[in-house]
């Protein structure tokens, strides 16, 4: 450590590249830093967006966690229920749907690839364009219509209003937009792996293509394994636009809301913005707690 | 000896009789004429039919109305002013009775041809069904004809369908619901306006769809199938209409909607949890109850929600015991609570009454149902008296306690009750006063606990006064047995490498692999019989664990065997001790899971049992990767030998199952047959 110092000084200090991570860390602290730390100040008044806040300590987590029967009877569960299937579930099928690209042609792979990402960026058009439609209530959804006329059901299910229905449904979709940026990084990761490993590992009595993965494509990417682990907890533990959108906020019954959601029905709908914030800090710690496992997991470990 | 037995417990069942006898005249001097000769069942809270005491008792048969007798009758039906109606089919009439069996009047004589339902407003006007007239008959309470209805001129109706009408009710308005013959679109709706107006079907049943026709549809052309035998919903049999207006109606072979309770819209309200093959009549009792009857004489009382209060009757065989009956086609209920059956073949009508057990469940769920939980408290005590295993009552108790906010009482009757929902929502009380409470000491206490643990690791680093317990554990650490156990902590989580260990390396021994197994067994063996009250999947207070440990045992050992008979006969390079062994670790995840899987268990509510379930998924899902990893590992397969051995090895298991169930049935004749002679011979000598 000390040497490095010594020499660091020597050419200058890290002036340079301060100055090049600059602008970085200006926007970086502008809209991230400063609005954590404002969330977690408000966090601890009762503030309602009108008159100046008041400071009531610790009594929105106390409230979070004896008085809110909504949050730990529905939120929490469901939102605990989604990151899991989701998360877990995104990274397992973002691991294998890019495992199964890179064994085909580059064209082929690349269009595929475009294909199974499209859906984590186009999320709102295709809610619209596509899954409202496909769960509509009537005899006009392209589900119920499918499903009578299998003779499945008699008549049309409102899903999106049905309490047994509205998880699994956003589930459903959460995982069908879960290819985002981690399955990218795993596509280029398992891509970038040497080939001249495979060949040494063949060599040493490597028979099959699950051990190829196991021993060495999979340690050999680790990095990209991480990212996208983290990736997808992160976007699990956030997501709550599919909720809204398919059935407004709150949603029927509370079914399928989740944190997110939660923070928006107290934050934008009942304007008890400390106690959003509350929930959101309480969303942080969740997160952070689960990336801190992911890494352990999934991390270098020397 | 069995006949004994049989003997036993027939004086048993007497004595209990006589007792519940004594009991009844005591508690209504008057009510009991004989003991029944059927028995009473109920649905307990695990959903097995259980026997209970006699719900209702026969009373008295009216085999002739005054001098009048019957001939085949149809259908009955039981006014508030306590007349009875029968539609006496054989002889083309209707007979008014009251309630003693006297005669009162006859109705439609020369007009009726096969009057098949009867049923009567509460102004008294006659409405008779008639199946060959093709129409319904409207008499007035003095009998004369006052209009008759045919066929609906409807376009709706349907062209080529009959008229055949079977059974009627009339609501309040005096729309009338006709069940016919033979129209499977549903119950026909006619309203009285302009001479009869066709008002469409109601309630109609469903065709249902196999999973089978499912598949013929996507993949045969139209057709095709055409050719197939069409699917077709069945009629209804019978209907009864209660004072709110709903209608019941029952269906032969509809499974879950045999019974369907039909609001004015037709929408089906109930799903029976228990339900009649063949029902014959259905008929709405005093309170929300609905009885229906099947034709060989059982009668099923259900509460409001369709659940199965009390199932009793039977066939006749021929004895004419009061009591039992041959072919039931019409029910009814009076005011107190007596139920009427006709039966066609033996023309009369049995008549039963309800025990004070059952009247006292009546007021009981009846205020229940109408949200009166504090009132429902005393009859539901009075009924849990008598037969405190009534899991009925245990959780309309529990439910009640539960209204109340008296979590601690409704906890305790929910799990009498083995009502897993009301458990649920009265633990997730209790559970969250508790939070409230004791959020702060706990914290504090982790909080403290952290800090004593790092204040005793600074004082152990600085003094070492602590050293003696450090030797100790790392004492037992370095004992081999200990190290090879903890091997397994390595092999789940590295199963190549972990194989290798075992394989070559000689990580672990018979001695750890055995440790391991009993240890699985136990906690196996403790999660299912301890485990929390909402998981659990077996029966309170049943004990199988000599099987349990035997079924362990067996699957392992010929697991283990058939896998080592198919590997070394396809160049497997696995020792039998090492397949046993890499099995055995292979269930290393259970170890590891199921403790936190069990203290979990004991803390959940419905709202958290997702975790257990995805705890099993992932515990389950782990073990089967580690088996089939090391199946590979030790035997040194690519993928497609393990997928291949581990075909034949399932291939093997059915085989020795075959083998093993030959040789029981082979001894058992043996057995038999060695027995026999025994028998012979002491039949012979006179012994």
């Amino acid at each position: 450590m000390k040497g490095r110092n010594k020499i660091s000084k020597r050419e200058q200090g890290n002036k340079n590249g301060y100055l090049f991570l600059g602008p970085y860390y200006f926007i970086f602290f502008i809209f991230i830093i400063i609005p954590v730390v404002i969330a977690i100040g408000l966090s601890f008044t009762n503030f309602n967006a009108i008159e100046f806040p008041g400071f009531t300590g610790f009594l929105n987590y106390i409230n979070l966690l004896t008085n809110d029967e909504i949050f730990m009877q529905y939120v929490l569960p469901n939102t605990v229920k989604y990151a899991l299937i989701v998360g877990v579930g995104g990274y397992v099928l973002s691991f294998l749907v890019a495992w199964a690209l890179s064994n085909l042609t580059k064209p082929i792979r690349t269009v595929f690839a475009l294909i199974l990402y499209s859906p984590s960026m186009t999320g709102a058009v295709a809610m619209t364009v596509l899954w409202k439609i496909m769960f509509t209530g009537d005899q006009t959804g392209y589900l119920n219509s499918w499903l009578m006329n299998l003779g499945v059901i008699t008549e049309p299910v409102i899903w999106l209003v049905n309490v047994d229905y509205l998880l699994p449904i956003v589930i459903f979709i959460g995982l069908w937009s879960s290819m985002g940026v981690g399955f990218l990084a795993i596509l280029a990761g398992i891509l970038n792996t040497d080939e001249s490993l495979y060949e040494a590992a063949a060599i040493d009595g490597v028979k099959s293509r699950f051990q190829e993965m196991i021993l060495i494509t999979i340690p050999s990417m680790k990095p990209q394994m991480l990212f996208a682990a983290v990736m997808s907890i992160v976007g699990a533990f956030q997501g709550g636009m599919i909720s809204t959108m398919l059935a407004g906020n709150p949603t029927p019954g509370y079914a399928a809301q989740l944190m997110v959601n939660h923070v928006e029905d107290y934050g934008f709908i009942r304007y008890e913005m400390g106690y959003a914030a509350a929930i959101s800090v309480a969303l942080l710690g969740i997160i952070q707690i689960f990336s801190i496992v992911s890494t352990r997991l999934f991390g270098e470990r020397d | 000896m069995r006949l004994k037995m049989r003997e036993k417990r027939r004086i048993l069942i007497a004595c209990l009789v006589l007792a519940f006898t004594f009991l009844g005249l005591y508690l209504n001097p008057l009510s009991v004429h004989a003991d029944a000769p059927y028995k009473t069942y109920t649905i307990d809270g695990y959903g097995y039919v259980t026997q209970t005491q006699t719900a209702y008792m026969p009373y008295e048969t009216i085999t002739r109305i005054s001098d009048l007798s019957l001939s085949s009758p149809s259908d009955m039906m039981i006014t508030k002013d306590e007349k009875i109606y029968i539609a006496d089919t054989g002889n083309k009439r209707i007979v008014v009775s009251d309630m003693q069996g006297n005669l009162i009047t006859t109705i439609g004589e020369g007009t009726l041809i096969t009057p098949k339902g009867v049923y009567v407003t509460e102004d008294g006007t006659v409405y008779v069904a008639d199946r060959d007239a093709k129409s319904i008959f409207v008499f007035d309470e003095k009998g004369s004809l006052q209009t008759t209805y045919t066929k609906p001129e409807h376009p709706l109706y349907g062209d080529g369908l009959d008229f055949l009408p079977l059974k009627i009710v009339v609501n309040q308005a005096g729309n009338m619901y006709i069940v016919c013959e033979s129209n499977t679109n549903g119950v026909v709706q006619i309203s009285p306006t302009d001479g009869g107006t066709f008002l469409g079907y109601f309630g109609a049943n469903f065709a249902s769809a196999s999973v089978g026709d499912m598949i013929k549809r996507l993949v045969l052309t139209d057709a095709q199938r055409a050719k197939m035998v069409s699917n077709i919903p069945s009629t209804p049999d019978n209907l009864s209409i209660d004072e709110k207006g709903l209608i019941y109606t029952v269906t032969r072979g509809d499974q879950d909607d045999t019974l369907k309770k039909l609001n004015i819209a037709g929408k089906n309200l109930i799903s029976p949890d228990a339900y009649e093959e063949i029902p014959a009549a259905v008929v709405a009792g005093n309170y929300e109850n609905v009885f229906v009857a099947s034709t060989l004489g059982y009668i099923y009382e259900y509460n409001d929600q369709g659940e199965l209060l009390f199932v009793f009757g039977g066939s006749d065989d021929g004895r004419q015991r009061i009591g039992l009956c041959k072919t039931v086609t019409a029910l009814g209920v009076d005011s107190k609570d007596r139920i009427y059956v006709l039966d066609s073949d033996m023309n009369q009508i049995q008549i039963f009454e309800p025990t004070e057990f059952t009247n006292l469940l009546h007021d009981a769920l009846y205020l229940f149902s109408k949200g009166k939980y504090t009132e429902s408290k005393e009859p539901l005590a009075q009924v849990l008296e008598m037969n405190s295993l009534f899991d009925y009552a245990n959780m309309a108790m529990g439910r009640a306690y539960n209204q109340e906010e008296n979590y601690e009482q409704a906890l305790e009757y929910a799990i009498l009750a083995k009502d897993f929902e009301g458990y649920s929502d009265a633990f997730w009380e209790i559970r969250n006063v508790w939070i409230r409470r004791n959020l702060v000491p706990i914290l504090g206490f982790f909080l403290g606990f952290l800090i004593l643990v790092k204040v005793i690791k600074e004082i152990q680093k600085r003094k070492r006064t602590f050293q003696k317990l450090v030797d100790f554990k790392t004492k037992i650490t370095n004992l081999e047995l200990v190290k090879q156990i903890k091997y397994g902590f390595y092999f789940i989580k590295h199963p190549i490498d972990g194989c290798y260990g075992i394989k070559r390396e000689g990580r672990t021994s018979m001695l750890s692999s055995n440790v391991i197994l009993f240890l699985f067994m136990v906690l196996y063996i403790i999660n299912k019989y301890l485990c929390g009250f909402l998981v659990k999947t077996v029966r309170e207070g049943r004990y199988e664990i000599l099987s349990d440990i035997g079924g362990i045992l067996i699957i392992l050992i010929s697991l283990t065997a058939c896998n080592y008979l198919v590997c070394t006969i396809n160049e497997g390079e696995g020792r039998k001790k090492q397949i046993y062994t890499s099995f055995v670790y292979s269930l290393f995840p259970y170890l590891v899971m199921m403790p936190f899987i069990f203290l979990l268990s004991h803390v959940i509510t419905y709202n958290e049992v997702f975790l257990i379930e995805f705890a099993y998924t992932a515990m389950y899902v782990w073990i089967v990767i580690l088996l089939v990893m090391s199946i590979q590992e030790i035997n040194n397969y690519s993928f497609k030998e393990t997928v291949k051995v581990i075909a034949l090895t399932f291939f093997t298991l059915l085989i020795l199952a075959l083998l093993v169930f030959i040789i029981y049935i082979l001894w058992s004749q043996v057995f038999d047959f060695i027995l026999a002679i025994g028998g012979e011979v002491v039949y012979r000598l006179g012994l």
